[in-house]
């Protein structure tokens, strides 16, 4: 999953940069409204994480324009707490509102509910011939045994799961596994995909050749 | 009750009413009665001269001739022809037309009775007169005084008669009293209904003034420090109330503005502290999530450094603030001579300057004040470094120091982008920040300026600014001199 931070306090928007990274999604920033709005209408992205005090444009202003293109979840942070600031913000757009300062474990949870509700999902756990993938916890086990997975190999089950009986190519792979400072080789993607296929089994992932990858239900 | 207005301006009305009403009824009651007295009087002497005139040679002592019967005639008259038929039977020829008062029913009509001495009755006209007079005459010449005898039921005057006699003509009063009477009434009944329609109208009145009063007090009793926005609903500005009401709602206004005020400060420091406060929050529960390496630890380390300086110098700043706010700024005011001072100052910036490549130029002259070191201290480097910071690369700073007029004036120019003319106003205001992007980098809070301003002007100096965009802008100080 790959997620957009719009945050101009720079101290912050490295600590979450590296806090989602380190949870397996790629990661994207941007520390104005005007580059955000820019990346966040020009990629797709799972989740968009924007501050609402930003220079060039602010917050309110990216999240109304976003919205006119774009149905991306869209969590906002922000120090002013005021009810009304609160409402407006939702009924502007944002699926989701923390108020500064927060909790990053929070953060973190917040953004695997909007990216699951996304996919139209409602529970965390998803069940697929034998093998339960666990969104909150991050975490596969096969036939109740915990299987040991790398957070790009997680992401990968995870997004394909969540996209199952669908078709997803490998630039939507690449898109969603990658971020813009990742200059690795697309081909990584068959490497990722074979080394699932080792630990939960050939049949998990279905491939078509020349168009993608999915799980078949 | 006699602490309320309302009852207190009814109570004068009423009081002042009734008197005036009261004054003029009994006035005109008083003066009636008198143009009565004179008319009855007057008809009374009339007739007792008259009468004077007509015993006059009667009257005249005769020796002893004409008197033995002389007792014999307190007789009373009854009419007009007895009268005169009794008088000419005694020998008086009075023409008839005198003894017209003396005619009509008992009751009504007037009497005379004339004596001589101390009770020998001459002549009467009633046959049931009695003589009760023991008056004297005022002294004086005869004819001309006159005593009045006032009964209940009568009024009667006497006169010196010729030859020593007296003549008492009198009337009964009670036609005059009942004209009185009447008069009384009518005068009640008159002064009763104005009294009344004058009291009730007096209390509308009152109430009606009154009225907004109350309407003010309740309004204002509602006004709270929740609720600062009501206002006092006043029908007409141009009376007293009216004008009452406009003031006490200009206060509230500006009540209400100085609560925003306070508000708005509070809720900008409050936000201005979340964020370093959200990097340290942020950075340590990411240092903890799991182990790490050194180098991992001490950026989080150094962020949260970071973050807790700018926070220190917030809070320095926000207290600096409060306590100018509060009229409490302390400050240690001695003479200072202020070349010295700036020459310091550029000194503590010079490493800034160096890394931006700036250059600082001074033109200093010798001038004296009498203030706080410390405090102008930071107002000048507080100018210095902005003046370097927000710069064009390779830009310059000019210093310049003079007196005129009874002031130092210490101007600060730098070659920057200058601030835009609807900046320009706001750029002294706490938390203001026209370019916030470029603020963050440098860790300006937005409280510099502000701070500047407060301690210049309780050294009674102002802070003013010029600024043209893309040439650069020219902060001036001004502070009394030492003399």
């Amino acid at each position: 999953m790959r997620i957009l931070v719009i945050e101009d306090e720079p101290d912050l928007v490295a600590v979450l940069a590296k806090t989602l990274s380190e949870e397996g999604y790629a990661v994207d920033t941007a520390t104005d409204g005007g580059e955000g709005l820019y990346k966040a209408e020009t990629w797709h992205y799972d989740a968009v994480i924007l501050d609402m005090m930003l220079p060039v444009r602010d917050g309110w202003q990216v999240l109304q324009q976003l919205r006119r293109r774009k149905k991306v979840p869209v969590l906002i942070l922000t120090a002013r707490d005021a009810v009304a600031d609160r409402i407006r913000g939702l009924d502007l757009g944002a699926d989701d509102y923390l108020v500064k300062p927060f909790n990053l474990t929070e953060l973190l949870a917040r953004i695997r509910a909007l990216i699951r509700r996304a996919h139209g999902e409602a529970a965390p756990i998803i069940d697929i011939s034998g093998v339960t993938i666990d969104t909150a916890t991050r975490t596969v086990r096969r036939q109740g045994k915990l299987v040991h997975l790398t957070p790009r190999e997680y992401a990968l089950v995870e997004l394909l799961a969540l996209k199952r009986g669908k078709l997803v190519s490998r630039t939507e792979l690449y898109e969603h596994l990658f971020d813009e400072n990742d200059d690795s080789l697309s081909n990584l993607i068959d490497v990722h995909v074979s080394n699932v296929r080792r630990k939960l089994g050939k049949e998990f992932i279905t491939t078509r050749r020349g168009e993608g990858y999915l799980i078949d239900v | 009750m006699f602490k309320s207005m309302r009852w207190r301006l009814f109570l004068w009305h009423s009081g002042i009413l009734t008197l005036v009403v009261l004054i003029f009824a009994a006035t005109l009651w008083w003066k009636q009665q008198q143009a009565i007295r004179t008319r009855v009087d007057a008809e009374l002497l009339g007739t007792a001269r008259m009468l004077a005139g007509a015993f006059e040679k009667k009257l005249e002592p005769k020796g002893k001739k004409g008197n033995p019967k002389a007792d014999d005639k307190a007789k009373a008259f009854k009419a007009e022809k007895e009268v005169e038929e009794k008088l000419a039977r005694q020998g008086y020829a009075v023409p008839v037309h005198y003894l017209h008062p003396f005619k009509g029913k008992k009751e009504d009509r007037m009497y005379f009775a004339v004596w001589k001495g101390k009770g020998e009755l001459l002549v009467a006209s009633e046959d049931d007169f009695a003589l009760p007079f023991t008056g004297e005459l005022p002294k004086g010449p005869p004819l001309q005084k006159h005593i009045i005898r006032e009964t209940a039921l009568t009024r009667e005057v006497v006169i010196e008669g010729p030859h020593g006699t007296r003549i008492l003509v009198g009337k009964p009063t009670h036609k005059e009293n009942a004209e009185l009477q009447n008069l009384l009434g009518v005068l009640l009944i008159t002064s009763g209904s104005v009294l009344l329609i004058g009291l009730a109208g007096g209390w509308i009145v009152c109430q009606q003034a009154l009225a907004p009063i109350s309407k003010i007090t309740r309004t204002a009793e509602a006004i709270s420090a929740d609720n600062l926005s009501a206002r006092i609903d006043i029908a007409e500005t141009e009376s007293e109330l009216g004008r009452l009401g406009c003031v006490l709602n200009n206060a509230f206004a500006r009540l209400e503005a100085a609560f925003d005020q306070q508000t708005r400060f509070t809720a900008d420091a409050s936000h201005e502290l979340r964020t370093p406060i959200s990097v340290i929050l942020a950075q340590t529960e990411f240092a903890l999530r799991k182990d790490r390496c050194a180098s991992e630890y001490k950026d989080a380390v150094t962020a949260s450094f970071r973050a807790a300086t700018r926070m220190k110098s917030l809070v320095d700043g926000l207290l600096t603030l409060a306590r100018a706010d509060a009229g409490q700024m302390v400050l240690n005011k001695q003479p200072v001579e202020l070349a010295q001072l700036v020459t310091e100052s550029v000194a503590l910036v010079g490493s800034l300057a160096d890394e931006k490549q700036i250059k600082v130029i001074l033109n200093l002259r010798p001038v004296q004040v009498n203030a706080d070191p410390q405090r102008l201290a930071e107002v000048v480097i507080n100018l210095l470094s902005n003046a370097i910071n927000y710069n064009r690369p390779q830009g310059r700073v000019e210093v310049a120091l003079d007196a005129g007029e009874g002031a130092a004036i210490l101007t600060v120019s730098d070659s920057g982008l200058g601030i835009a003319a609807e900046d320009q106003t706001h750029v002294f205001e706490r938390f203001y920040r026209v370019d916030k992007a470029r603020t963050r980098q440098q860790g300006g809070s937005g409280l510099g300026l502000a701070i500047c301003k407060e301690i210049v002007e309780t050294h009674a100096g102002t802070l003013t600014l010029q600024s043209t965009v893309d040439e650069g802008s020219t902060f001036v100080v001004r502070l009394p001199t030492a003399t």
